[in-house]
């Protein structure tokens, strides 16, 4: 899927952003600040920072105007957000299932997603290699896996 | 010295320094296992050991589990550590164009020199060395950690702007957590797991690692063929004729690895980033695959080894993580590492440096022969790789403190850094920033805080040399930076 883009447009969008953070973490750093010497003030260093990225995000917004230019932007945008709901959901199976089910699904829809069809390769990556790393990580190197 | 070396090396202990050196390679080049990690449960292990036959376990692990945190950053454009970042820049790159074989040899010839450099110099002048490293003040080491923020011109080829805006955000989230010195929660919102801070490793593991993933399958929808891994045949005249850079990097390397704390990351950036400009017209621009930019970043980062043993066995400061573990590993033997080191058990000294010595002959011999073995990987088709790399990383994220949140942040910070990848942000420098966020933010207030009681605030910050030639170098990194970025945008 192809489309063309505004670069410059977004630039100032992304600025923007950056902008209202910093305004919104300046505000943030100040609260943390309760009277007590400014030189040891857990406020002063997240006030430096967000007042720096305050006047970098400035700078992008009037880099950007008035400056536009069309660039395209590639890719298959919808498979890369399949690929992370699947790793969203592998997230909370993990919790519910062993470690072994929910990596099987999880690589099994992966492969598939990705365009692998040989469901005995499918099957080959889904199962050895889970169980590998739970043979080397869990008993050999003594890491506690999920 | 080096008749006492050998009289302490025996088939025995080059034997323990290879089995460490194995682990090292493992334990090094998976993203979420690390060396201290694998250190600290060595000195477990050996509790009940001779103390050589320990430390040579332990150096093996050491040297080459520097090293091969250069591999996934090559093949894959994972970093093993923070201190491999600076190698992926030009790694990753020569691996996309089928020359990841050359700059694996590459990272294994200048490890190993940036080993041997470091061990000498802990051998020769480690007490000099000491000397320097304690005369640094916290606004020294502020200056420092901002020098090597100020590299981020080198990260940032296209775009100072947004580079400088990665960097700052990667400082903002290293304050996340519970404030070092006076200890109160910063933007945590009431969540516990952030209390302790946003860990490096999901960071790292997601914004290199699983970022990557997403922006290649958007790109290519899993359909790409394999690489081809060794396009051209490699000249090791070519790759040995860097070694001056080398040697000048090796030097930066050992320099910072004595300053406790900076360590690895700071000093493999500013040597990439002197290695920029020495090296006016490099074969392949920096960034895009120049072999430069890896002799720079392996020379300096493994260096760092002699470096951060020079402040643990002469003052009893460790000088990185790593050498934390080793001192823990030294008193639960018995052994007093400081100034009484030298008189009283002077032959732990040569062991250590034995067992570098060795280790980095095994950096050559596993780097030349194994290392190239797991260069095979990028040939697989990527429906098969990626998948597993995937896997790896939400293993990685969570083998670090085992906790499920950081696998959360991994696949955060892996989103976030393929939006930045396609806006064209930079990532490096975000990681740059949450490295050197916590030296700055607890050195700046430090020194805050001593200028604040001080009778002579002009003289304590100008009139130091070690401030003053920081301070210098800051000038004309950040002047370098507007000069560059001035040049390109004239040529374009």
């Amino acid at each position: 899927m192809i489309w063309v883009g505004q670069m410059k447009n977004k630039e100032s969008i992304e600025g923007s952003i950056l902008l209202v953070l910093s305004i919104f973490f300046i505000r943030e750093s100040l609260k943390l600040h309760t009277g007590q010497s400014w030189a040891l003030s857990p406020a002063l260093f997240p006030l430096i920072i967000t007042s720096m990225a305050l006047l970098f995000s400035i700078s992008l917004i009037l880099k950007s105007i008035g400056k536009s230019s069309a660039y395209r932007e590639q890719g298959n945008v919808k498979l890369m957000l399949l690929i992370v709901a699947l790793s969203f959901l592998y997230l909370i199976f993990l919790e519910k299932l062993h470690f072994i089910p929910s990596t099987i699904l999880y690589l099994c829809g992966f492969t598939f997603i990705l365009g692998e069809r040989r469901w005995w390769i499918i099957g080959v990556i889904s199962i050895i290699t889970p169980l590998s790393i739970q043979y080397i990580f869990g008993n050999l190197l003594g890491v506690l896996l999920p | 010295m080096i008749r006492d070396i050998l009289n302490i090396i025996d088939l025995n202990f080059i034997l323990l320094v290879f089995a460490g050196s194995l682990t090292g390679l493992f334990v090094g080049a998976m993203p979420g296992l690390s060396v201290t990690m694998a250190t600290a449960l060595l000195v477990s292990v050996t509790f009940t050991w001779k103390t050589h036959n320990a430390m040579a376990l332990i150096m093996g692990v050491y040297t080459v589990g520097v090293y091969s945190g250069a591999v996934t950053a090559i093949l894959l454009n994972i970093p093993g550590a923070p201190s491999s970042v600076a190698t992926t820049l030009d790694g990753y790159p020569m691996s996309k164009k089928g020359e990841g074989l050359l700059a694996l040899k590459t990272a294994a010839y200048y490890s190993f020199l940036g080993t041997i450099v470091g061990l000498l110099v802990l051998g020769i002048s480690a007490k000099q060395v000491a000397k320097l490293a304690l005369a640094f003040t916290p606004m020294d080491y502020f200056l420092l950690a901002l020098f090597g923020l100020t590299t981020v011109g080198s990260l940032t080829s296209k775009n100072f702007t947004k580079g400088m805006l990665s960097a700052l955000v990667g400082v903002f989230i290293s304050t996340i957590g519970m404030d070092p010195i006076m200890g109160v929660s910063r933007f945590t919102y009431g969540n516990i797991n952030l209390q302790r801070g946003i860990s490096i490793i999901p960071v790292l593991i997601g914004l290199f690692g699983f970022s990557e993933i997403l922006y290649q399958i958007t790109l290519n929808q899993g359909k790409s063929e394999a690489l081809d891994v060794n396009r051209d045949k490699i000249s090791n005249k070519e790759i040995f004729s860097h070694w001056w850079l080398g040697i000048q990097s090796s030097i930066i390397g050992v320099l910072i690895g004595a300053l406790p704390g900076a360590g690895g990351p700071v000093a493999s950036l500013i040597a990439y980033e002197q290695a920029k400009r020495t090296n006016k017209k490099p074969k392949v621009p920096f960034g895009e695959g120049a072999v430069e930019g890896i002799v720079a970043s392996e020379a300096a980062n493994n260096a760092c080894i002699g470096g951060a043993l020079i402040p643990m066995l002469t003052l009893a400061v460790p000088g990185d993580a790593v050498t934390a573990v080793i001192l823990s590993a030294f008193y639960v033997h018995g052994l007093r590492p400081g100034p009484l080191l030298f008189s009283e058990t002077p032959e732990m000294f040569m062991v250590i440096l034995a067992g570098g010595f060795i280790g980095s002959i095994m950096i050559l011999i596993l780097g030349l022969t194994v290392a190239p073995l797991l260069s095979k990987v990028i040939g697989i088709k990527q429906r098969h790789l990626f998948p597993i790399v995937a896997l790896l990383c939400i293993i990685g994220s969570y083998a670090a403190s085992t906790n499920i949140f950081d696998v959360l942040l991994m696949l955060i910070f892996g989103i976030l850094g393929f939006l930045m990848r396609r806006r064209e942000y930079a990532v490096a420098p975000m990681v740059l920033g949450l490295v050197l966020g916590g030296i700055m933010d607890s050195n700046f207030r430090r020194a805050m805080s001593l200028l604040s009681s001080s009778d002579n605030v002009f003289g304590d910050l100008f009139l130091k040399p070690i401030t003053m030639v920081l301070s210098a170098l800051i000038v004309i990194s950040i002047s370098f930076n507007f000069v560059s970025f001035g040049r390109t945008k004239t040529d374009k």
